[in-house]
């Protein structure tokens, strides 16, 4: 997709220079190959990361050449620096090569982090996803439909309203009902707390993860009838 | 002391201050910030600035057409982002004057 914003904001450049306002044919190039080198430094990246990140760039380059006739690398360094600092601006860990990891000034930190970010992606290949943490992303709403769900049920188990359900089709409907409630009302929770600030978002996963007691509650229960 | 250092740790509030009045395309918003004095601030810390700030759900974007050249994607506050302008303008304006009284309680002069 960046790509092909890419490739327009370009042709735009080059539109630009037809019509009198300054991107010739070579400075055309110039920002491809700039683009290209950037691109190349972040190759590392979940690609709809890398894509998000790159989106504007082609446009950003354009009006940069525009206004300094300086070369691009005069500007704003050389691609692989221009992508470092993009990286830790956009807040994305920097990239770790093979090389870099025999660095013994390295905290075990670092290393940890980097055998897990590797680990992600391989495993993650093996269900078709590019990582282990996309392919939990989808995962997200049936996660947060079963908690929601399980927390109700739970809680008319533990009100006395549940056991007799098996022998009652309308405590059954009811709280069949009531769980789906709760699960919607679940995932609701589950969006509003990914648009909320970062603190909220800890304290929301901790509370998430004890609801993992409820869930395997009501599994054990349901596996036994 | 390096600039640099310090801008790292309040390009936030500085981005999301400049949207305030007005939204902008990424080259703008460091032009803005440009001739507002922060002559030291990176085209990149820039450009990554407003994608972390956009991912993070604090700016809206929209794309303007531009007959004479690349089309530009404008950034605009939304609640979240003028929220978190506010809170982080109280902290930095605090940490200022912190600084500042520190700094002429020991006798540093100005």
């Amino acid at each position: 997709m960046s790509t092909v914003s890419g490739t327009n904001a370009v042709t735009g450049a080059s539109t630009g220079s037809e019509t009198g306002t300054g991107t010739t044919a070579s400075r055309t190039a110039e920002i491809a190959g700039y683009l290209g080198g950037v691109r190349a430094a972040l190759a590392d990246l979940d690609p709809a990361v890398r894509d998000g990140l790159l989106e504007d760039l082609p446009e950003h380059l354009v009006e940069v050449a525009a206004a300094d006739a300086s070369p691009l690398q005069a500007r704003l360094g050389a691609p692989a620096t221009f992508a470092a600092e993009l990286r830790s601006a956009a807040g994305l860990a920097p990239t770790l090569s093979p090389a870099k990891l025999r660095d013994p000034s390295l905290s075990s930190a670092d290393l940890a982090r980097a055998f897990l970010q590797r680990a992600d992606r391989s495993l993650g290949r093996t269900t078709g996803y590019e990582s282990v943490r996309e392919f939990l992303v989808v995962l997200q709403p049936t996660w947060w439909l079963l908690r929601g769900g399980s927390l109700v049920l739970s809680f008319l188990a533990g009100s006395g309203y549940l056991p007799e359900w098996e022998h009652n089709g309308g405590r059954m409907i009811g709280s069949l009902f009531l769980a789906l409630v709760g699960g919607l009302v679940s995932v609701r929770l589950g969006r509003a707390v990914q648009a909320s600030t970062a603190g909220t978002r800890v304290v929301s996963t901790i509370i998430s993860a004890f609801c993992i007691i409820p869930v395997v509650y009501v599994l054990s229960q349901f596996l036994r009838v | 002391m390096d600039a640099t250092q310090l801008l790292k740790g309040v390009l936030d509030v500085a981005v999301l201050a400049v949207l305030n009045t007005e939204d902008g395309y990424g080259y703008d918003v460091l032009r803005r910030l440009r001739s507002a004095g922060l002559d030291d601030v990176g085209d990149a810390s820039v450009y990554g600035t407003l994608r972390r700030l956009y991912s993070a759900g604090a700016l809206t974007t929209y794309v303007v057409p531009s007959d004479e050249g690349p089309h530009r994607k404008y950034y605009a506050l939304n609640n979240t982002g003028r929220d978190q302008l506010a809170r982080s303008a109280k902290v930095w304006r605090s940490f200022a004057s912190t600084m500042d009284v520190l700094l002429t309680e020991q006798g540093v002069p100005a």
